[in-house]
């Protein structure tokens, strides 16, 4: 038995692009490469590099019309000793299930008709045929266990469309280790995850494929992800593999430069004033109560200030952004904006301010137009926003793509674009009018390192002026070194106001609310349940107290705790405030 | 559904498989084709051979091909060709007027019934779909002609408003279809979060409609429509004219009625070629030169083509997965 999986050699892979007019454009170059069984490795490139396709390849799936592949792919059983080539269509076909590719968007992975049992247990019957309904559906609901969602019995009941993206791509990871494979590539798996559950993923995903005796190939730019678990990293660069080595990285990004102290003028304008702001959305199920997303937010937010927005996925931050804008409605509130009372807005009038107020949308392909070209966008916002004619239109849109160095992605579609170049496009797209508030939700997932630190410089140089930019993130460590202000969300709340040097994993116990504590612990801490999203409105009291660690039934403060809610009050140091029965006390005791 | 991340996938879409381009070849082929025959018709209208004048010269029915007759003669000495070429006439605007009434009437009813949810005029709209496609498609058609040829004094002097009657009824009858569909598409577009981005923008309702939701997103649906309109409209016509009462009235010539003047050679030419007294090539032969069969193919072969191509350029227009 030899411990080969798989073997490319000479691997070349030529097609026509829809740029090339028709030639053959070498998309892979003379890739060669041996996976072991049992290996955890991982494929490192950015955006555009090849990964995915690469890795498609090995795999023979989603061929490419018009391609012609060179090169040879084989597969090494573990039985017999003669390796079969993966190419030729004579030889016999390695047997099904060997390989599972977990994709890079979940829920569009998933068959959306199918409940999520259903689709593991098709999985189970690839490997072990011939048992029953009953059987697959338990050994389903192990797999759903394996992969840590909590109770497995009711997430085997819903359709892909009801998960979470967390809860997603932990369904994928199900349905491609329920076949037992020996090789599972996991095409970028923690990309939109909050980062308290990506680092979580990565390592189920190793611990699986060591317990399976499966290799796995991790695909993914961001390095910090592959460098965790893996044990030797593949690196691409435009087709080629520039690099196979064990443990250590090569580098292509460099740090943020750290943000200056107190570079917060003192007499700013407000821009936005909301107070009260609650939205919430009709339940799933019939007769669950409907679910508030923002319970009561207030907020100021002024010229020049760059605020982070964290929090783990289903707080309500994507909410919050979208209702600060007016995209959707709040169901009650005041929401002011430059003077403008937003909620009844005369529409003509609130489709003006739009220009001076922009969102970027968390995934990255999901504000363009599938059948319009990026240019096209562009040239729409030149002349709604820009005061732009027609005719120059074209070469302000060029300007626009230039500053993200996609000048030569005008004609494409974003269909066409990777992730990253989405991101970008859709980025171009919301900057170009010079929005004096600017909510930018998720903006570096999917962005590799280089492109990354470019936007945010490029935002930091515009935030002199007048500009406000919220940003919504789970990267702690981005926003720490980004904002000026951070605001700590949790169940549509926000229980937590701090300058962003706090945010500090060092932190002394009882500084910070007890809710930033676990954040800022997870993101150092491994595997973490995910909870299913189940949030009805609470009557009252502080909605962290079941998970909150600092404070217990015995404890005598619980009473408070249980009927009185929290409100922001100041805590310690400027800057700083709290919404925490713990911290009102401690306030009380210091001022008595 | 990956097609968004996946640039394998993208390419794909832009470089279609062999069976559409085949699919693309063939319908475009026929639109091309007939638009030339039809530019041609227009030359033919004063030609002497096409017997829609009498003429002094003698004329030789069922003749075989020849120098003169490249197709032969029909059953009254007409040149089959020419007949041919010119039955284009009697379609091709009409067929065009179908398809420009579905086009006017189903995206304005389409956008009504699947931009905005509710109000009263979707209902009523919705309702007039619904009694429109109760109606058996030819029920209506015929009806509709009948009534037209009843309420004129003299039917042969409005033969040209007839045809156009005939296509605004095909046209008719095709709105429930397009509006439905496009309705449809327009409801799954409204979901698209592209379209809120598109609003919190600051791009006007009628832009987002017009710009990024029809003229990008739907106009392939309406011109599939079209190409299966104008299919439909030339196979009514040829129908009606082949029974004679409400299609093209002879002299004038449509396949159709061109296919009801040569009835008894399909007998005839049976007869010859598998008659017991020769082998099977010189039954062909005499088929072909005395029995009329080319007067029988030839306008059946055009009529087959002609609504074949019509058809694939709609499928190709269905199944091109388009960005």
């Amino acid at each position: 038995m030899s411990d080969l999986l798989l073997s490319a050699s000479e691997l070349t892979l030529r097609a026509p692009i829809p740029a090339s007019a028709g030639r053959l454009v070498p998309l892979l170059r003379d890739v060669a490469l041996e996976l072991k069984r049992g290996e955890l490795c991982g494929l490192l490139g950015r955006s555009g590099s090849g990964k995915t396709l690469l890795a498609r390849t090995l795999l023979g799936i989603g061929k490419v019309q018009g391609a012609r592949l060179e090169g040879s792919i084989h597969y090494h059983s573990s039985a017999n000793s003669a390796p079969l080539s993966l190419l030729s269509a004579a030889a016999p076909s390695p047997p099904a299930g060997w390989a599972g590719y977990i994709f890079q968007d979940p829920v569009a992975a998933l068959d959306p008709m199918r409940t999520v049992a259903d689709q593991i247990a098709e999985s189970i019957a690839l490997r072990s045929p011939g048992l029953s309904r009953r059987e697959l559906l338990d050994r389903a609901e192990h797999w759903l266990q394996r992969v840590r969602l909590a109770d497995p019995q009711r997430c085997g009941r819903l359709y892909p469309f009801e998960l979470s993206g967390g809860m997603a791509q932990r369904v994928c990871a199900a349905v491609a280790l329920a076949a037992e494979p020996e090789l599972l590539v996991a095409d970028e798996p923690t990309s939109g995850l909050d980062w308290s559950l990506r680092r979580g993923l990565v390592e189920l995903l190793g611990e699986q494929c060591q317990q399976l005796g499966s290799t796995l190939l991790l695909i993914s730019h961001d390095e910090q992800v592959v460098e965790h678990l893996t044990e030797r990293v593949l690196t691409i660069e435009g087709g080629v593999l520039v690099s196979d080595q064990d443990g250590c990285l090569p580098r292509y990004s460099r740090p943020l430069e750290k943000r200056p102290e107190g570079d917060v003028p003192e007499h700013r304008l407000r821009l936005l004033r909301a107070r009260g702001l609650r939205r919430s959305f009709v339940a799933s199920k019939v007769n669950e109560a409907p679910v508030e997303a923002v319970a009561g937010v207030d907020l100021d937010l002024y010229e020049g200030e760059l605020v982070g927005l964290v929090g783990e996925s289903g707080s309500g931050k994507t909410t919050l952004g979208k209702v600060l804008l007016n995209i959707l409605v709040p169901d009650e509130g005041e929401l002011c904006f430059d003077g403008y009372e937003l909620p009844g807005l005369a529409e003509l009038q609130l489709r003006r301010l739009r220009g001076s107020m922009q969102y970027s949308y968390q995934q990255p392909g999901a504000a363009l137009n599938p059948a319009m070209s990026i240019a096209q966008h562009l040239q729409e916002t030149a002349q709604l926003h820009c005061g732009v004619t027609a005719a120059e239109a074209p070469t302000a849109a060029l300007r626009a793509l230039a500053d993200f160095e996609m000048e030569s992605k005008g004609d494409s579609f974003s269909g066409e674009l990777s992730g990253g170049e989405q991101r970008r496009a859709s980025l171009a797209r919301v900057l170009m009018p010079q929005p004096r508030l600017l909510v930018l939700d998720e903006p570096s997932a999917g962005l590799d390192a280089e492109v990354k630190l470019r936007l945010l410089n490029r935002l930091r140089q515009g935030q002199g002026s007048e500009s406000c930019v919220v940003v919504i993130s789970h990267e702690l460590e981005l926003v720490s070194r980004f904002a000026n202000r951070v605001l700590v969300m949790y169940a549509g709340r926000v229980v937590e106001e701090l300058p962003p040097s706090s945010l500090d994993p060092a932190a002394a116990a009882g500084e910070l609310h007890p809710y930033t504590d676990q954040l800022l612990a997870a993101s150092f801490r491994s595997i973490r349940t995910i909870e299913p999203e189940r949030r009805p409105k609470d009557p009252g009291g502080c909605s962290f107290r079941h998970r909150c660690h600092r404070v217990a039934p015995e404890v005598p403060l619980w009473q408070r705790c249980t009927n009185e809610e929290p409100v922001l009050v100041q805590g310690i140091g400027a800057g700083h405030r709290v919404a925490c029965h713990l911290f009102e006390n401690a306030v009380n005791l210091e001022s008595q | 559904m990956l097609a968004t991340k996946d640039p394998a996938a993208s390419l794909e879409a832009a470089l279609p498989s062999p069976e559409l381009r085949l699919l693309r070849a063939y319908g475009l082929g026929t639109v091309f084709a007939l638009t030339v025959l039809w530019l041609a018709a227009q030359f033919l209208a004063f030609e002497p051979q096409l017997g829609l004048q009498r003429v002094g010269a003698q004329l030789t029915p069922m003749a075989g091909p020849s120098v003169d007759h490249l197709l032969g003669t029909d059953q009254l000495g007409r040149d089959l060709l020419l007949r041919l070429v010119a039955s284009v006439d009697s379609f091709y605007l009409p067929g065009l007027f179908a398809a420009l009434v579905v086009l006017f009437l189903s995206v304005p009813a389409g956008t009504l019934l699947g931009y905005r949810d509710g109000g009263l005029l979707a209902l009523v709209v919705s309702f007039l779909l619904t009694t429109l496609s109760s109606w058996p498609r030819l029920v209506l058609v015929v009806v509709g002609v009948a009534m037209f040829t009843a309420m004129v004094s003299d039917p042969a002097a409005w033969e040209e408003q007839r045809l156009f009657m005939l296509g605004g009824l095909v046209g008719l009858s095709y709105v429930p279809d397009l509006a439905r569909a496009l309705a449809a598409r327009l409801r799954s577009l409204r979901q698209q979060s592209f379209v809120e981005a598109c609003r919190a923008h600051g791009l006007s309702e009628r832009s987002i409609l017009l710009r990024h939701m029809l003229l990008t997103n739907c106009w392939r649906i309406v011109l599939r429509h079209c190409c299966l309109v104008f299919g439909a409209f030339l196979l009514v016509e040829t129908s009606l004219s082949y029974l004679g009462d409400y299609g093209v009235p002879p002299p004038r010539p449509s396949w159709g009625n061109m296919l009801a003047g040569v009835k008894s050679s399909v007998l005839t030419s049976r007869g010859l070629i598998f008659g017991a007294d020769s082998s099977l090539s010189d039954g062909l032969f005499l088929a072909v030169n005395q029995g009329g069969l080319l007067a029988v193919l030839a306008p059946s072969l055009a009529i087959i083509l002609s609504i074949g191509g019509l058809l694939a350029l709609a499928e190709y227009l269905a199944r091109r997965d388009w960005r």
